[in-house]
């Protein structure tokens, strides 16, 4: 990994001592790049180790639901669908972006805004159930957007609503009985599959992005500091190429990641990331 | 004797009928079925057996608009012969309708609980259980206005008998008036098919009696099985089983007792076909935690509303070899029924990419 970094031009320095001093500054630059890297990877690591499990999970959720609408216990022919919603559903969940620890970048953390009415159910969202066929089919990359834009909304209708209607709050029951009380256990069974992915995996997954984001500005400044991006945008062209050639898994990686770089608001200064060339 | 004066009347229905059973998907139908690769595959798969049905199709349905579909052409059908019918037929026919009109009914005052569009949701019934004062049904608050305004100019009147009270409706209600019109509806049903003069001492009563049954032990297991852990009482509960069954009257008071699966379990082990299914699903149970259905178990294993519907195909194919007898149009129903639920079943398998599962569909032809 180190090996890919060009050691800095020595031909800036002009007397001998001040060169010393250089090369032990640029050297302990560079330990901590290496640091940084380090720890990227590790990052990169738990992501797409999260982003396995949330595709694996969105699976066995749609899954469920599909045996559910098999079973379903409101009729031949009925399933369990969009009429049933409540139109005075509000959202159950609350988003809370922590930006208070600088060291882990922002820390997303989805909350129930009140207690279940019932603790027959060990769950009570009713945002996944839009998501269920809003959503519908899409592929997991969008999905992540999509929950997003979402749950950011949700503090906002939360606002509107604490003012009306105080007692019997239809948004605080649990969204499975709109299906009836004697919804199967399949759905059950769904309804806690997508409660989890809304509560623990995205809210991960997104805390985990933005530490990544986070070391890959720490990186990038490092970097500057060693006059090493220039470097990266002169050999920009020739990874793409290099890119096209790889196949599998590893490519994959990396053209989603490099994805992910391209399009973050936050770092106008350099377009394209090019920590991924790290394993090269 | 019995058979003498059938076809008068019946003759030309039952032939109908028996057509018809002989275009409902095959085992190596089903085969071809779950080697689609998308949607449109499985569209071209149903040609044969559901022709222009399907036609108005976009490219790539979802695979609710697809069972949407072969819905309506099980609606067009079964119109056509409740077209032709007469006398006690007719009045079978009305009966098999009178399912759908309970689903109706509570989907319309669900709707109204939860301050749905009408129109919508009107959109959205059964076709089957389609009545005339049906979107009257909106502006019920409480369940004698219900019954007040709407529902006694409806069939569904008599099952309401002894049933009203002033409560609102609430979630829990409206679970309450759905068993109990239909644990109504299955008895009245049973009474005719055995009392009718003109069905009395035919196969008819004999069929329809035992297919009846089962139904009425399988919405009671049912019904204690998703019980558990909701706000419904033991005492609520008792009410909402029907009063015959096999299970009826032991089995379905100790139901009424039941706490857990254990409970239920013991409660049906008098008749052999349940407790087989309750064997051959107790691991299942065991491990998952949960109660029927379990869906997240094994790709092999079935599940007890699996076993349920395997046996009420059986039942239903068992119909087709007896003559003289209308039983034959209830069962192509519930047979046509579940091959909608299978053709989902597999094209929602395609969609979603578990292939392994697929093969979880009920085919008994």
């Amino acid at each position: 990994m180190a090996t890919s970094l060009p050691s800095p031009p020595l031909s800036r320095s002009s007397t001998p001592g001040s060169e010393q001093q250089k090369d032990l500054v640029t050297d302990t630059l560079s330990q901590r790049l290496d640091a940084l890297l380090e720890q990227y990877l590790h990052l990169l690591h738990q992501y797409t180790t999260l982003r396995e499990e949330l595709s694996n999970s969105f699976s066995s959720a749609f899954f469920t639901l599909a045996h559910a609408q098999r079973a379903s216990t409101l009729g031949a022919g009925r399933r369990y669908g969009q009429e049933y919603y409540d139109d005075r559903m509000k959202a159950q969940r609350l988003v809370k972006v922590d930006n208070d620890a600088p060291r882990h970048g922002l820390v997303w953390k989805v909350s129930r805004k009140v207690a279940p009415t019932r603790d027959g159910a060990d769950a009570g969202p009713n945002t996944e159930k839009d998501n269920v066929d809003l959503q519908s089919r899409e592929k997991e990359d969008d999905v992540s957007q999509e929950v997003k834009g979402q749950t950011k909304d949700a503090p906002e209708v939360e606002e509107d609503s604490t003012n009306e209607r105080e007692k019997q709050d239809p948004a605080t029951r649990d969204p499975i009985n709109w299906f009836g009380i004697l919804a199967p256990s399949a759905l059950r069974q769904s309804q806690s599959h997508f409660t989890r992915l809304v509560e623990n995996q995205i809210p991960d997954l997104l805390s985990i992005d933005s530490n990544m984001r986070r070391v890959e500005g720490q990186i990038w400044l490092l970097r500057e500091e060693l006059g090493l991006t220039h470097d990266y945008e002169q050999s920009e062209t020739k990874e793409e190429v290099e890119h096209d050639g790889l196949e599998g898994e590893e490519a994959q990686v990396k053209q989603r990641a490099k994805q992910a770089f391209r399009n973050l608001p936050s770092r106008p200064a350099h377009p394209k990331s090019h920590l991924l060339k790290l394993g090269e | 004797m019995e058979g003498l004066y059938f076809n008068v009347n019946g003759g030309y229905l039952e032939g109908i009928v028996r057509g018809y059973r002989n275009v409902l998907l095959t085992g190596s139908q089903y085969g071809n079925l779950t080697q689609c690769e998308n949607i449109d595959d499985i569209k071209m798969q149903l040609g044969p057996s559901y022709g222009d049905a399907l036609a108005s199709l976009p490219p790539n349905p979802s695979t609710s608009a697809l069972a949407d579909k072969t819905t309506e052409k099980l609606v067009q059908d079964f119109r056509y012969l409740q077209g032709q019918a007469t006398g006690s037929l007719a009045k079978f026919m009305e009966y098999l309708t009178y399912s759908y009109m309970i689903d109706n009914v509570a989907l319309l005052i669900t709707g109204t609980l939860h301050e749905r569009d009408t129109k919508e949701l009107l959109e959205r019934c059964h076709p089957l259980g389609w009545f005339e004062t049906m979107p009257v049904l909106c502006v019920a608050t409480n369940i004698e206005e219900l019954y007040n305004s709407v529902l006694i100019e409806t069939p569904l009147a008599p099952y309401f008998k002894g049933h009203l009270s002033h409560h609102d409706l609430d979630e829990l209600n409206i679970e309450i008036v759905r068993n109990t019109l239909y644990k109504n509806y299955l008895e009245d049903f049973h009474h005719f098919v055995n009392n009718d003069s003109e069905m009395a001492m035919t196969p008819t009563g004999e069929i329809m009696s035992e297919i009846l049954e089962f139904e009425a032990d399988r919405r009671a297991i049912n019904i204690t099985l998703n019980s558990f852990g909701t706000e419904l009482s033991k005492d609520q509960r008792r009410k909402l089983y029907p009063d015959f069954g096999k299970l009826y009257p032991e089995g379905m008071l100790m139901l009424s007792r039941a706490d857990d699966i254990e409970g239920v379990s013991l409660a049906v082990s008098g008749v052999g076909d349940y407790k087989r299914f309750f064997d051959e699903v107790g691991l299942n149970q065991s491990s998952s935690g949960v109660g029927n259905m379990a869906g997240g178990s094994g790709a092999e294993s079935k599940s007890l509303e699996d076993l349920f519907y395997q046996k009420e195909m059986e039942l239903s194919k068992l119909v087709f070899t007896q003559q003289f007898t209308h039983a034959v149009i209830y069962a192509w129903v519930k047979l046509r029924e579940q091959e909608i639920r299978n053709i989902t079943w597999i094209a929602e398998c395609i969609a979603q990419g578990q292939k392994d599962r697929i093969g979880n569909y009920i085919s008994v032809f």
